[in-house]
């Protein structure tokens, strides 16, 4: 019983951290209708950064940095590409894939086989309550990505920049006829997008991974799934999605001693077999809105 | 048909001799010229593909949404160009649009909607677009999208005057309503120019847009066919004829009476 506690809670802070990574996809794709297949490099950069600068500025600093730098390559991956390019988007969504092969490119070169440490202050400390054991990061996950989702669903329903969002998402031409800037619109996406890539970069890399290397961005792609069984233009999808595949990995990998008949390594395919059978299900997933225009 | 000057005086909005082409094979608009003067009602009229949407688009900044572009004339508004304009700039000129086919926010309540047309809109805009339209002060809380065909009509038009507009396109307000909703809505229309903000109205029911307009120009295959003050087109036998659909039974029409008669053969 505690086991599964245990894998429940490990569970929840791996989706709260997956969900982060896949509200960014969301928001990117619902304000410019690309899917964004660079959104995993954009979090190694944003762990990297945080782990070069961490012994000088600290880490609360230098995840400032890593967040700051995420989010200026978003924007900056939007000012040169989407609104340049005057192709289809999803074309763009494709070019996307090069921008991704070129920055883990170069991070993977940059890190080499080395571990680096995030210097998050949590370290390898574990809470224990009624025989149950957790490591400080992950409840520090669970708080930190809870409090961010708040925040974020909050800005989107009430701001004047989530209401403009919305209005984008749903009739961009409508939207533009009311004075909206869709470029500050879609800008501010991968903006937000790349910030909340660099937070998810953190506790990804954080203890009981040993640290940030350059397998990182694979395990950033689990969010993918995430993003699209939830729906790709479903905030809540998101969410759901999050937290479905985090606790899917979690309980998979705790108990595959005893599923050891599907072979090793479970825990790492089971994202995608839960995204297929939703799919197969559910084509346009969880909560996304069915499109019957595009073909 | 009496022809006024070209440029009719004091004209606020001002098209001139303005061509679109969608692609390189599809010209929409050819040459056109038309004046929004200040504290008017402007109408333009003319049958489906006429190029009435294609001239609000070129004036609002949206061809681009739709692959055309201005190969040649001009849209100024004081004065000031706007052929280059994004649309955003062209709503902070003071030109709003309230697209045809109402083209609300459906997933958005009908207060945010409203927010969407004006983010800093002062106290006093919201409460006169509440004052316009009472049922939208009802209804703020609801989704659009739960809206009928008229309120969601009331919706786009209030939503377009939280932009403070100086002056308000509207195609095809009157689209798809009943007769009783159309008339509310022509009389909001002059209500808000009585206001003091000028009109550009596209209109496919020619009947009750030359009662509103004061100046009307009729659209053919994207040329200015007739134009002159509303009263005097809407007095014109062709004009009725072919926008009114009236058929009047004393004068022949042109083609004389040919009557269908059953073939004997």
């Amino acid at each position: 019983m505690t086991r599964l506690l245990e894998l429940l809670i490990n569970g929840l802070s791996l989706g709260a951290v997956y969900a982060l990574i896949a509200l960014g996809f969301v928001v990117i794709f619902k304000a410019t209708e690309v899917v964004n297949f660079a959104h995993a490099s954009l979090l190694l950069l944003g762990g990297y950064v945080t782990a070069v600068f961490h012994d000088d500025f600290g880490f609360v600093g230098a995840l400032a940095v890593g967040i700051v730098v995420a989010a200026a390559v978003g924007a900056f991956v939007e000012f040169f590409l989407l609104r340049r390019a005057k192709a289809r988007r999803d074309v763009i969504g494709i070019a996307t894939i090069g921008i991704d092969i070129v920055l883990t490119a170069e991070l993977s070169r940059r890190l080499g086989t080395s571990v680096l440490a995030l210097g998050d202050p949590w370290g390898n400390k574990v809470v224990q309550f009624g025989g149950i054991t957790i490591a400080q990061t992950r409840i520090a996950a669970l708080i930190v990505a809870a409090v961010l989702i708040a925040l974020f669903l909050a800005a989107f329903k009430y701001t004047p920049w989530g209401i403009s969002m919305r209005a984008v998402a749903e009739d961009s031409e409508t939207a533009a006829l009311m004075g909206i800037r869709l470029g500050r619109i879609s800008m501010s996406a991968w903006c937000v997008a790349g910030a909340l890539a660099a937070v998810a970069a953190v506790f990804i890399a954080a203890f009981p991974t040993p640290g940030l290397d350059r397998t990182t961005s694979l395990v950033a792609l689990k969010a993918f799934p995430a993003a699209i069984l939830g729906g790709l233009d479903s905030m809540t999808g998101a969410l759901v999605g999050g937290l479905l595949i985090g606790l899917t990995e979690a309980l998979v990998g705790g108990y595959q001693n005893e599923l050891s008949f599907l072979g090793r390594g479970l825990g790492d395919v089971a994202p995608y077999a839960v995204m297929i059978v939703i799919l197969l299900v559910r084509p346009s997933g969880l909560f996304g809105t069915r499109e019957a225009s595009r073909v | 048909m009496l022809k006024p000057p070209d440029v009719r005086a004091q004209a606020a909005l001002s098209v001139r001799d303005l061509t679109v082409s969608y692609g390189r094979a599809v010209r929409a608009l050819h040459e056109v010229s038309l004046d929004v003067p200040q504290g008017e009602i402007v109408t333009v009229l003319g049958a489906n593909g006429a190029g009435k949407t294609t001239l609000m688009r070129a004036i609002s900044g949206t061809l681009r949404f739709h692959g055309g572009v201005v190969t040649s004339g001009k849209v100024t508004y004081s004065g000031v160009s706007l052929n280059t304009s994004p649309a955003h700039r062209i709503v902070e000129t003071g030109i709003v649009q309230a697209p045809e086919g109402r083209r609300v926010f459906g997933r958005m309540t009908v207060e945010e909607n409203l927010k969407v047309g004006g983010f800093h809109a002062p106290e006093s805009t919201r409460k006169r677009v509440f004052d316009l339209f009472p049922v939208l002060a009802e209804r703020r809380k609801q989704r659009a999208s739960l809206l009928s065909g008229g309120e969601q009509q009331m919706l786009a038009m209030g939503r377009a005057l939280m932009a403070r507009p100086k002056v308000l396109l509207l195609d095809e307000p009157t689209l798809g309503l009943a007769p009783l909703m159309a008339q509310t809505i022509a009389k909001t229309i002059t209500e808000i120019n009585e206001q003091g903000t000028s009109v550009l109205l596209v209109e496919q029911n020619a009947a009750l847009a030359l009662r509103l307009a004061h100046y009307a120009y009729v659209l053919d295959v994207g040329k200015v066919a007739l134009r002159g003050p509303a009263a005097e087109l809407a007095a014109s036998d062709e004009v009725r004829q072919r926008y009114m659909g009236v058929v009047d039974e004393q004068i022949p029409v042109a083609f004389g009476t040919r009557t269908l008669s059953r073939w004997e053969g």
